[in-house]
């Protein structure tokens, strides 16, 4: 917890930041939760700060896509989770242009669940081959949803879960 | 080509390099576009590997999963299962007993050394030199003898389990283990006779591949290829896991950010981690290897993440747990698919034997990437 009163953290304050322990000893994970709108902006906050891009993927939960962004700092033990909502028709700004390194995770979220990444420059199917285009294996069947509030626990939930 | 005679004229060519193309490690399809020798782009098919890993979790019982975790990067399997377990460990509240994290320590730092010494012989096969392997491979099955030994299984080592390891290691293999120590201390002398003052080597690696600290952390690189940029990232420092905060180790970083550097890098790391395993086995307690776990596994609503320091960088599990026996969703970070997502940014103008160079030098286990 020593590395965590940072500027970083004062600056994500806006954001509805929210702090859960990995573990004692293993450092901080930080919960950030945003509106789509305000994610590019928290995002370049993150890459200023020397964060390197971790993974980026998505949840399935009713009708809607939690989007998650793991940030880690390679110097103290502070890793972000950014998240935030998907719109109805799956569509989410593309942060390839602040982390070049974002353009096979999303290609890959593109893949899994079909979300579609507003000005990522090449949206072609990553791991699965082209005539998979459309399948989506990560995507839930109707009756195996579950809602955001099932998936929280005593934290709070993945993302603010209102889709814009 | 219409010229006649000798007259040769340099044009655009597209090339297929892989799938089954030795040099890419396993199944990497890449599609260069060419200038003569000169690359002017590569396109990466990936997927030859796919195994769909990340849907399989959500359809079997979480302690099911760990069978998964070591196919997924087959050259360094144990931190995977290291970082699985120890995801589900947090999730539940569970403290592995002293001498199963320290056994945890000492066959992952003994399966690091594997993945390099497999990483050093195939890199200098990429390179055109035959022999290093014939050497690696002869100090590797020492290793992998003793990981047999110790875990069962030679490759794919189902040895960490939830709250502990599945078996505890006899002081008659603890005891080779520290012979393993001392021989491979007298090895480097023939790895730095045979490669490392190697003219012909240098002259393929230095200056080749440079990957700026800026480029690697755009890209989320990480492990030796973050290390070979001179930055310090190694998560068993920055973030201990596991016991690790209670060892002495250095982390080695190059200087120059090319090729030459991440061998240097990967050699002083296998020195470290000899130094890591005789710590542990010095350290090593008593006592029982399994902590008491639930019959049934089922997480409390809500995410979890844990990382760990692979042999290739930052591997990282996400899960989020709706309460049941099945995860709902298990995200599963590939270092591999970062470190090579910078290679075509990085090969532009390059020529063809130098990407053959920095390919190697990535240390890609295809599979990891594609999952």
């Amino acid at each position: 917890m020593s590395a965590l009163p940072d500027a970083l953290l004062q600056k994500l304050q806006a954001f509805d930041a929210r702090i859960k322990e990995l573990s004692p000893r293993q450092g901080s994970l930080l919960h950030v939760r945003v509106n789509v709108a305000a994610l590019k902006q928290t995002a370049s906050l993150l890459r200023d700060d020397g964060l390197y891009p971790v993974f980026m993927t998505a949840v399935h939960t009713d009708l809607q896509f939690a989007l998650v962004y793991q940030f880690a700092a390679s110097d103290r033990p502070l890793r972000v989770l950014l998240a935030t909502t998907a719109d109805r028709d799956g569509h989410a700004p593309s942060l390839t242009a602040l982390f070049p390194g974002m353009q096979w995770h999303e290609r890959e979220a593109h893949d899994m669940f079909g979300i579609t990444f507003e000005g990522h420059p090449d949206l072609r199917p990553l791991i699965l081959g082209d005539e998979y285009h459309d399948l989506h294996p990560l995507r839930k069947e109707p009756n195996r949803f579950k809602t955001l509030v099932q998936l929280r626990g005593d934290d709070p939930a993945i993302t603010d879960g209102e889709a814009p | 080509m219409t010229n006649a005679g000798t007259e040769t004229r340099t044009f655009r060519m597209h090339v297929n390099l892989g799938p089954q193309h030795p040099s890419t490690h396993g199944v990497l399809h890449l599609e260069l576009e060419m200038y003569g020798e000169y690359v002017l782009g590569i396109d990466p098919v990936l997927g030859y590997g796919h195994r769909m890993h990340e849907k399989m979790a959500e359809t079997r019982p979480w302690q099911s999963f760990l069978a998964n975790t070591p196919r997924i990067d087959y050259a360094c399997s144990l931190p995977h299962s290291h970082c699985y377990a120890s995801l589900l460990e947090q999730a539940l509240e569970i403290e592995p007993p002293p001498r199963a994290r320290s056994l945890r320590i000492v066959t992952s730092e003994l399966n690091r050394i594997a993945s390099h010494l497999l990483w050093v012989g195939a890199f200098l096969l990429d390179l055109g030199a035959f022999t290093p392997i014939l050497y690696c491979f002869e100090d590797r099955e020492q290793v992998v003898d003793i990981l047999e030994h110790i875990t069962g299984n030679r490759l794919t080592h189902a040895y960490m389990c939830v709250g502990g390891v599945s078996a505890d290691a006899d002081s008659a293999i603890l005891q080779k283990t520290r012979e393993f120590i001392l021989r491979m201390h007298n090895r480097f002398q023939i790895y730095d006779r045979l490669v490392t003052n190697n003219i012909i080597f240098i002259t393929r690696t230095r200056d080749i591949g440079i990957i700026s600290p800026e480029m690697a952390r755009a890209y989320g690189a990480t492990g030796p290829v973050l290390r070979g940029s001179g930055v310090p990232g190694d998560i068993r420092k920055i973030a201990p896991y596991g016991g690790y905060e209670e060892l002495k180790f250095e982390t080695p970083v190059g200087a120059k950010s090319d090729c030459l550097d991440r061998y240097h890098v990967r050699m002083q790391e296998m020195r470290q981690s000899l130094n890591i395993i005789e710590q542990a086995l010095d350290q090593m307690p008593d006592g029982p290897v399994q902590a008491k776990v639930p019959r049934k596994i089922a997480p409390p609503p809500g995410h979890y993440s844990f990382s760990v320091e692979g042999a290739r960088g930052d591997v990282t599990y996400w899960a989020v747990s709706d309460g049941s026996e099945i995860p709902y969703r298990l995200k599963i970070r590939s270092a591999c698919m970062a470190n090579l997502s910078l290679l075509p940014e990085l090969c532009k103008g390059m020529l063809l034997a130098d990407l053959i160079a920095t390919l190697g030098s990535l240390d890609l286990v295809i599979p990891e990437i594609d999952r």
